[in-house]
């Protein structure tokens, strides 16, 4: 009995210790901003009434231990310009996709929300608030910024989503590395590479020179098809796709099209000659680590005109990319920010995100971090981290942001981005298909039937483990027992009507 | 006699070396590899005569310091959760033993109902957030699902009624004892096999567990060490599919390398390693029953 | 007459109600409140209805389960690997258990226990990679160092079928023996050793004692795990199924189990009502055969039943 008791009463004295400390840890991260918290108390007595607080949640991939100081400067602005404060709720990647159905739910406090992967989820469960009449009245920059392609976050003709400003003109494209081009010999060769079967020399070149480095890997590990990115535009899903690239409207399916049939022969030809590895389907990193450790040479993968120098610097090695068409405009945008339909504060959200759009000052903050405290500006103009901090000792690098065009250059970015963006967006051909918004609800039995036997085959033949010829017939008739063709068909019957308008 | 005991002695270790070699085969697979440097696991695989010695994972762990504060988080709970766990479901379970209890038919029914129905990951998440606001508190840790099990209510209810020989709790009675006191003072003490049990069982639950984390955490000082590594893991997994590349600050620099991963999930396993013994020496003592049938 | 004998029991048993108190108002707040959630699986989820206010559609959000041509596949996968786990796996941990308690030394029995128990520390994620370092094509320890000194054709594991069912099934052993044989041992350490002498005397060899006096002292123990086992039996183990074969195509008719195909449905599309479907439909099922479980137990031995 002593002893329970004793254990008993050490238990309680643990738990209170920690259920104290749980919080006061919180405040212990906050102590240096102690001073930021009491301002804002007194800042929000004197103007109590007028100011609106606001939640924003974004994934990310940096790190946010000092985000109390940051925001602290944030709401300097947000407070004086439009009399709202933000409180940024960053969640680490793996944590965000757990979390984002929850957050989703509308139990959470959230009012502006990021959606990667489509907000269309967000859209079918009524969390996403129209946006249509709040976006003329307060979003002047964002229409001004975005222009044509605000299409993307619109459903018939409402406005739901906010898609980022980024590169929306795209294809699909060979990356690999160019130092071993070089090494090799090879430049010239490449240059004239046009197709994906004009690669094929290039790689038996590189098998035969380095054995250890395998000379096609996928793109992203087992987590995304090998022709997730194509030449096609998907409209969302690839159950029914414009093969042309959006030069017409005809919906048809990809997977019993020639061209399908001829990368999956190409991929399963090459897998045979030994130019991928025989578990590629089973891959479990990226092509930027295995590059890095010299493992990988090539893959395919979304080329646009900063590929090249976005991934040499990320990846720290040198990149070179081949388009295999032209860019293209299309409907598949990952990124777009929605306000929850359950908000208090719907006009402080737009408010927010149109000054988000615009102010150089707060887009550097939230991304960078505070000037001299977190990054510090060379002498090109380009922040950098401060001398002998990196990527894991800087205590913050949030990394979000609306638009790739409000914020300045970091140091291993292309100089030159804002006007390569800009042209690109604006000069690139678009797809008839752009903006369009393909709604599920009719098709979702369908659809879930149509993933597993997705799951079932299409790796396996992308990669070119399967044999084509044998399996896919079988998938394709697979498609047709779930239902492939009824999904098609409402796709058309929907895209006319979009078009229609 | 002799010679069975040493033949049957013989069988024992040799069936139970060979379950040991293939439980511990990958296991240096693992460990081995959490010292090796990371490109020659990329290239070559894992193996257990490694080419080289490469240390950095485990260096890294060490100096970061988020480490050692997981595994404290880690021990606080996994130590105040099992001690306040075994509590309410030996209370629990030695209610539901006794025959003449009114109820005891119903109460057993819905107790054992909750391990086949469940309203799901939203339902309970809601209530928790909304209701109770435990997130980013420690109780997110200690409370959800994590408490009292219906399995472990049925089993120590299976001890107890097996082992504990109802003379003695009617001869307590009998010489006035109060409830309570026989609880304290005499079933619990002869339930040290059943205590240690689902103590070790509930300490490996709370120990293992990191979907509480998942959903209820955000704020770092109360992340445990098996969250802390599938995070990591997870997190690994979704910076490899780095969509539109361009829009997020997607270092590759930032994602933990394949031996970083391999090395905390090493650290992940040795305190509970440790303990262990600990709780065997209780388990294994059985009854002095001489005592009883006397 | 009636109400007051209720009156005076409920006074008599007061400090067990007491004592029960706190167990079964933590199930009722942990377990009970969010079942209601379960309504879920009937509706159409809408942020503006939340749980109980949204749009009702009766059982279509059951039409998945059922209406493809894989669901008779993913049902006969996890009914198949469940009732092998159930079966072996109480002989393998009944076993282990036994033979870990006829060990004569204590340090050698701590020794193999503890060694035995590492597997299920160990994440589900880790496991997928160690099973891929061994299996792979390329890099994998069997094909690496086993089957090409040999001569022999190197296997490509992750994509042929027939591995599968004996690689989960050692899987899933190997990690899960550990801790599964800890309940018999502690079961058959407490069974009283006069018996065995009494047996030893009347000349019973090991093994007749083994199946005469131990099995029939831990028979409640393995009736109890199995009945819940049984209500679990339409549920599968989800990082098993799902990361271990890390998500290869080629294999998935060997693998799917109900919670795996639930899982890859819903991936791209997210639908709440359908998630909670799905496990309605685990539950009931898993409810009905331990309610037809726990009957025919009764049936044989009144005091082992569950209720």
């Amino acid at each position: 009995m002593k002893k329970i008791t004793a254990l008993l009463m050490m238990a309680v004295m643990l738990v209170s210790l920690f259920a104290g400390c749980g919080k006061s840890a919180q405040k212990n991260n906050e102590k240096p901003e102690n001073t930021s918290e009491k301002t804002t108390e007194v800042a929000k007595n004197t103007e109590s009434a007028k100011v609106e607080k606001i939640k924003i949640w974004v994934p990310t991939s940096g790190k946010y231990d000092d985000i109390d100081a940051v925001m602290e400067k944030v709401n300097e602005i947000t407070r004086a310009k439009i009399g709202v404060e933000v409180e940024f709720c960053p969640l680490q990647f793996g944590q965000w996709f757990g979390q984002y159905s929850l957050l989703l739910s509308g139990t959470e406090d959230v009012d502006i929300m990021a959606n990667y992967g489509g907000y269309l989820n967000a859209y079918s469960q009524g969390a996403c608030l129209d946006l249509t009449d709040l976006l003329n009245e307060y979003g002047q920059d964002i229409i001004a910024t975005e222009g044509e392609y605000l299409k993307g976050g619109m459903i018939d003709g409402r406005q739901y989503a906010i898609p980022i400003y980024a590169a929306y003109a795209w294809n699909m494209g060979l990356i690999y590395r160019q130092d071993v081009v070089d090494e090799l010999g090879l430049t010239d060769q490449v240059a004239n590479v046009k197709t994906l079967e004009d690669w094929e020399p290039i790689l038996a070149a590189v098998k035969e020179a380095k054995p250890d480095m395998t000379p096609y890997v996928m793109n992203t590990g087992a987590t995304a098809s090998n022709f997730q990115y194509g030449t096609w535009d998907d409209l969302g899903n690839n159950y029914g796709v414009l093969l042309d690239g959006g030069k017409t409207s005809e919906v048809v399916n990809l997977f019993e099209s020639d061209e399908y049939a001829r990368l999956c022969k190409i991929m399963y030809d090459w897998n045979q000659k030994g130019y991928s590895s025989k578990d590629i389907q089973t891959q479990t990193d990226g092509f930027g680590t295995l590059t890095q450790n010299d493992a990988a040479f090539s893959t395919l993968g979304q080329t646009d005109f900063n590929t090249k120098f976005y991934q040499t610097t990320s990846i720290g090695k040198p990149i070179g990319i081949v388009m295999l068409g032209d860019a293209v405009g299309r409907t598949y945008n990952n990124v777009t920010y929605t306000v929850m339909s359950n908000t208090k504060h719907p006009e402080a959200c737009m408010k927010f995100l149109n000054l988000w759009f615009s102010d150089i000052e707060l887009g550097n903050l939230i991304k960078y971090g505070i000037e001299g405290t977190h990054y510090v500006v060379n002498g090109d103009g380009m922040a950098e981290y401060l001398e002998g901090q990196d990527a894991n000792s800087c205590t913050y690098h949030l990394g979000a942001s609306v638009s790739n065009t409000v914020a300045i250059r970091w140091v291993t970015e292309n100089p030159d981005y804002v006007k390569l963006l800009n042209d690109a967006n604006s000069s690139a051909r678009r797809s008839v298909a752009l903006g369009f918004a393909f709604n599920t609800d009719s098709v979702t039995n369908e659809i879930t039937q149509l993933d597993n036997v997705r799951a079932k085959y299409q790796t396996g033949l992308e990669t070119g483990v399967m044999d084509p010829d044998q399996y896919l017939p079988e998938f394709n008739k697979a498609l047709k027992d779930a239902g492939i063709d009824k999904v098609i068909a409402e796709k058309q019957a929907q895209l006319d009507a979009y078009l229609g308008k | 006699m002799v010679r069975k005991d040493l033949g049957f002695q013989t069988i024992c270790h040799l069936v139970l070396i060979i379950m040991s070699v293939l439980v511990l085969f990958p296991i240096a697979l693992l460990f081995i590899s959490s010292m090796s440097p990371e490109s020659d696991i990329i290239k070559y695989g894992y193996s257990l005569v490694p080419k080289s010695f490469d240390f950095t994972a485990y260096k890294y762990i060490f100096k970061e310091g988020s480490v050692f504060h997981s595994y404290f988080i880690t021990i606080i709970v996994t130590f105040t959760g099992t001690i306040v766990s075994i509590l309410i479901t030996t209370m629990l379970s030695y209610t539901l033993t006794v025959k003449e209890l009114p109820g005891r038919g119903i109460l057993s029914f819905l107790v054992l109902f909750t391990m086949l129905f469940s309203g799901g990951l939203v339902p309970s998440y809601m209530m928790w957030t909304t209701l109770f606001h435990i997130k980013n508190t420690i109780w997110a840790l200690l409370v959800p699902n994590m408490l009292c099990n219906a399995f472990h209510i049925m089993i120590t209810r299976s001890f107890f009624q097996n082992n504990i020989p109802p003379a003695i709790l009617e001869s307590a009675r009998i010489d006035g004892m109060n409830e309570f006191g026989i609880f304290f003072k005499m079933v619990l003490p002869l339930s040290t096999p059943i205590i240690a049990t689902i103590g070790f069982m509930k300490a490996l639950m709370y120990w293992n567990d990191w979907t509480n984390s998942l959903y209820y955490i955000t704020d770092k000082n109360l992340v445990g060490i098996q969250a802390l590594l599938n995070n990591m893991l997870t997190n690994v997994k979704y910076l490899a599919q780095s969509m539109d590349a361009s829009s997020v600050a997607t270092d590759v620099a930032n994602i933990p390398s394949l031996s970083m991963r391999l090395a905390i999930a090493v650290v992940g396993m040795i305190p509970m390693i440790i303990l262990y013994p600990f709780f065997q020496k209780y388990y294994m003592k059985g009854l002095t029953v001489g005592a009883v049938k006397g | 007459m009636k109400k007051k004998n209720l009156g005076i029991r409920l006074k008599k048993y007061w400090p067990f109600y007491i004592m029960a108190l706190p167990g079964l108002i933590y199930f009722f707040i942990n377990c009970y409140i969010p079942m209601s959630g379960l309504i879920l699986a009937f509706e159409k989820y809408s942020v503006s209805g939340g749980i109980f206010g949204s749009k009702k559609i009766g059982l279509q959000n059951f039409k998945f389960l059922f209406s493809n041509a894989d669901a008779w596949i993913m049902t006969r996968n996890t009914l198949l690997y469940n009732l092998t786990f159930i079966v072996l796996g109480l002989v393998i941990s009944i076993t282990t258990a036994f033979l870990l308690h006829e060990l004569k030394s204590n340090l050698s029995r701590k020794v193999y226990q503890t060694v035995i128990l590492f597997p299920s520390l160990l994440s589900v994620i880790i496991v997928s990679y160690l099973v891929n370092a061994i299996l792979a094509g390329d890099t994998g320890f069997i094909n690496n160092h086993i089957l090409i000194p040999l001569g022999l054709e190197p296997i490509s594991f992750y994509s042929e079928k027939k591995w599968w069912p004996f690689i989960l099934t050692f899987v899933h052993f190997w990690q899960m023996t550990g801790t599964s044989c800890i309940l018999y041992l502690a079961n058959i350490s407490a069974i009283d050793t006069s018996l065995y002498e009494a047996a030893s005397i009347d000349g019973a060899g090991r093994l007749q004692s083994f199946f005469k006096i131990t099995i029939p002292c831990i028979i409640p123990t393995i009736v109890t795990l199995t009945i819940l086992a049984v209500g679990k039996i339409f549920n599968s183990d989800f990082g098993l199924f799902y990361q271990v074969p890390m998500n290869s195509g080629a294999i998935i008719d060997v693998t799917q189990t109900i919670d795996t195909y639930v899982y890859r449905g819903l991936l791209n599309t997210s639908n709440l009502g359908m998630t909670a479907a799905a496990g309605f439909y685990q539950s009931v099922v898993g409810f009905c055969l331990v309610f037809f479980t726990n009957m025919l137990v009764k049936k044989i031995s009144k005091e082992n039943a569950m209720f």
